[in-house]
């Protein structure tokens, strides 16, 4: 055969083709895997950015006050409840006409809703909650919207506090209607009105049901969250500050771990100079949450000014059935300081899933007020300074248990906490 | 099909595959490793950057790019009676006092924690700066800080492991014909945290600087007269546990001296520290 060799050539050839695509694909894939992990190491670290807070929800009217002044009847309507959504609807879909400015809103009112509303009502923020009002000549509503009517069966007007200035238009509300609404609300739902000497409470009345609720405690990993407040996370310097706090930074920011009370604290203390933004405290707020680890799914914003210019505070404070959750460790608290985050404080344990609820009829005023008679003094019941409906967190192990619970504030700054189911002493006591 | 036509056919496409591979294989280099840009060309790049902003670059600019540890230390806090000999040897004392000693050779302050202040009367006539050095408390931690000195001042700083901590320094007044005082800081019990971390280049430095600070308003041109790579306290980053007395962090910072102002570049993210 003469030309065996060739065809052995090209066998071999052959061969050596196929064995160098082998090894070719094998380091294409190599490679690739190679720089997958190393972009994996990062992307493992990184958090995606939530959903949670959502902008008009933690804007939302923390709760509705409803009054028939005529009878001096009201209600309270907490957020989840169905009064709750029909007027914050009824505020949504409001037609508006002639708004103009007054001096004083009427002190003498037939009807009344009040919304009040947790942070002042940027421009954009009032164009949701009333995007039939044609409001582009004023700014930062402050915290209260009210709807009233002067005299019985007349017109329903809106009113809207800017800047210290009152603005007063008419709907187109049925005052009739609403008469109708307001009136079954406020006997089927009584109120009780407390009044201390500058803060109005409201005490459920007339056996009203409330739920108490246990819940598995997740522990959110701490890294991630960590890591995402850092521009290079591999330059982070890791101190341990003491058995309990762990202090991460890069020189320029900090996080700070304390597993006492299990929460992250963020500080940039850079923020000195004063940037300049048109985005409003409560927006820069919770996009800074959404980016680093999210919040509670249903919160509600509390806005305070601090006495330092240039400086304010939102506190996003989580609800669930309706009530707030008492205590700074739940709460998520920014501070935007020169329009810059300049610090976050989180917790690190989130409620996953609700294990257990039970309803009970909860104490109306007169029964609490025979409970603190029982355990308080003539003064030291005169020297409260305002009730509060919301939920006791206790914890146990991995379980939170929230228990509906008056929360007493005297005017030294002392805290009672009473059970609304059987009026144990929860916190406080003594004298 | 013939055996060897076929082998023919599969020579031709596994070559072509071979081909396809071998590209892809090198782009992937490529991307991965990037084109690198060359020393000067970064350079011009960044002498652009911060024309645009009002300064002009008139020092070299270092290479180096080391790994160095960020680290805790304290003030140094000793005592006047064992200080003052030392610092004026053979020189009587006149007057002691609860924060003060005061020599017949000059008199040394307690001014706050960590810092002291020696004043010399008479003025010292006839010797250098480094010499004061020698009588300085620990003066053979310090040397002179890089940047440019003055006439009227002459700085020489600690240093921890070959790089300068710029806010511990000892500060020399003089005048033309003698040595009138100097404020000397000292930090002491220098312990690194964690491992040791790669810092920016100085390049991307004056980049960052040049982005975050902007001359061009005031009109004048500011010369940047010198950049070192250094430690320097962050303050603020301390304060988290300022209940439990407060720990002290010193970080890698590019110190950028100019004719105007002191600019402190944090050396790890970048960031120019406005706080001050």
């Amino acid at each position: 055969m003469k030309h065996r060799p060739i065809a052995l050539a090209k066998s071999i050839f052959l061969t050596i083709l196929v064995l160098v695509s082998l090894l070719l694909s094998y380091w294409l894939w190599v490679g690739n895997f190679e720089n997958a992990t190393e972009v994996g190491f990062t992307e493992s670290f990184s958090i995606p950015p939530t959903t949670t807070p959502a902008l008009p929800q933690v804007s939302a009217p923390y709760r509705e006050v409803l009054a028939v002044q005529s009878a001096a009847e009201v209600s309270v309507a907490q957020p989840g409840s169905p009064t709750y959504a029909l007027w914050l609807n009824q505020l949504r879909t409001l037609d508006v006409s002639e708004l103009q400015p007054v001096a004083t809103f009427p002190e003498k009112t037939t009807l009344q809703v009040e919304y009040d509303f947790g942070t002042p009502l940027t421009y954009d923020l009032l164009e949701y909650w009333l995007p039939h009002l044609n409001a582009s000549a004023l700014a930062n509503y402050d915290g209260t919207v009210l709807l009233f009517q002067t005299k019985a069966n007349g017109p329903v007007y809106l009113g809207l506090s800017s800047d210290g200035s009152n603005y007063e238009g008419k709907t187109n509300i049925n005052g009739v209607q609403m008469a109708a609404i307001l009136q079954g609300e406020t006997r089927t739902t009584p109120w009780s009105v407390w009044m201390t000497e500058n803060r109005t409470s409201y005490i459920p009345a007339g056996g009203q049901v409330w739920t108490a609720s246990t819940w598995d405690l997740e522990e959110e990993p701490v890294l991630p969250i960590v890591h995402s407040f850092f521009v290079n996370p591999q330059v982070l310097t890791r101190i341990q500050e003491n058995p309990t706090t762990v202090l991460w930074t890069d020189g320029s920011r900090a996080v700070q771990w304390s597993q006492v009370s299990d929460t992250l604290l963020y500080q940039d203390p850079n923020a000195a100079t004063v940037h300049s933004t048109s985005q409003s405290a409560l927006s820069m707020a919770t996009r800074f949450l959404q980016d680093h680890g999210g919040g509670p799914s249903t919160s509600y914003a509390f806005q305070t000014d601090s006495a330092m210019s240039n400086e304010e505070t939102v506190r996003f404070v989580p609800y669930v059935d309706g009530l707030p959750i008492a205590g700074v460790n739940y709460e998520y608290q920014v501070t935007i300081r020169n329009n810059r985050v300049a610090s976050i404080e989180r917790p690190l344990n989130v409620r996953g899933t609700e294990l257990k609820s039970e309803q009970h009829p909860v104490l109306d005023n007169w029964k609490l007020l025979a409970v603190l008679k029982e355990h308080m003094t003539k003064t030291t019941i005169q020297s409260i300074a305002s009730i509060k409906l919301a939920l006791y967190p206790e914890v146990k192990g991995s379980v939170l248990h929230l228990q509906p619970a008056y929360f007493l504030r005297l005017s030294g700054g002392r805290t009672w906490v009473v059970d609304a189911f059987n009026g144990r002493i929860l916190k406080g006591g003594g004298q | 099909m013939n055996w060897e036509v076929a082998k023919n056919w599969l020579i031709a496409a596994f070559l072509l595959l071979d081909l396809i591979l071998g590209w892809q294989i090198i782009q992937s280099h490529r991307e991965t490793y990037g084109y690198v840009e060359s020393y000067s060309d970064l350079l011009a790049n960044t002498k652009t950057v911060l024309a645009d902003h009002g300064f002009i670059l008139a020092t070299k600019v270092p290479e180096n790019q080391p790994e160095i540890p960020t680290f805790r230390a304290e003030e140094a806090r000793p005592q006047l009676e064992q200080m003052w000999s030392g610092i004026f040897p053979g020189a009587r004392i006149l007057k002691i006092r609860h924060r003060s000693v005061v020599t017949s050779a000059g008199s040394v302050t307690l001014l706050r924690t960590g810092y002291w202040r020696v004043e010399y009367e008479p003025p010292l006539v006839g010797i250098k700066p480094a010499d004061v050095l020698k009588t300085a408390l620990h003066g053979n931690l310090y040397v002179p800080d890089p940047a440019p000195e003055s006439a009227a001042v002459v700085t020489y700083v600690e240093e921890y492991q070959g790089y300068p901590i710029f806010d511990a320094a000892i500060t020399i007044h003089r005048n033309k014909k003698a040595i009138l005082s100097y404020d000397q800081n000292e930090i002491v019990h220098i312990t690194p945290q964690g491992r040791a971390k790669p810092v920016i280049s100085a390049m991307d430095a004056l980049n960052s600087l040049a982005e975050s600070v902007d001359n061009a308003p005031i009109g004048v041109d500011n010369k940047i007269l010198s950049i070192q790579l250094g430690y320097a306290e962050k303050t603020g980053v301390g304060t988290l546990s300022s209940s439990l007395g407060r720990e002290r962090f010193w970080f890698p910072v590019w110190r950028v001296t100019t004719e105007q102002q002191v600019y402190v570049i944090n050396a790890l993210t970048g960031e120019v520290d406005l706080s001050s």
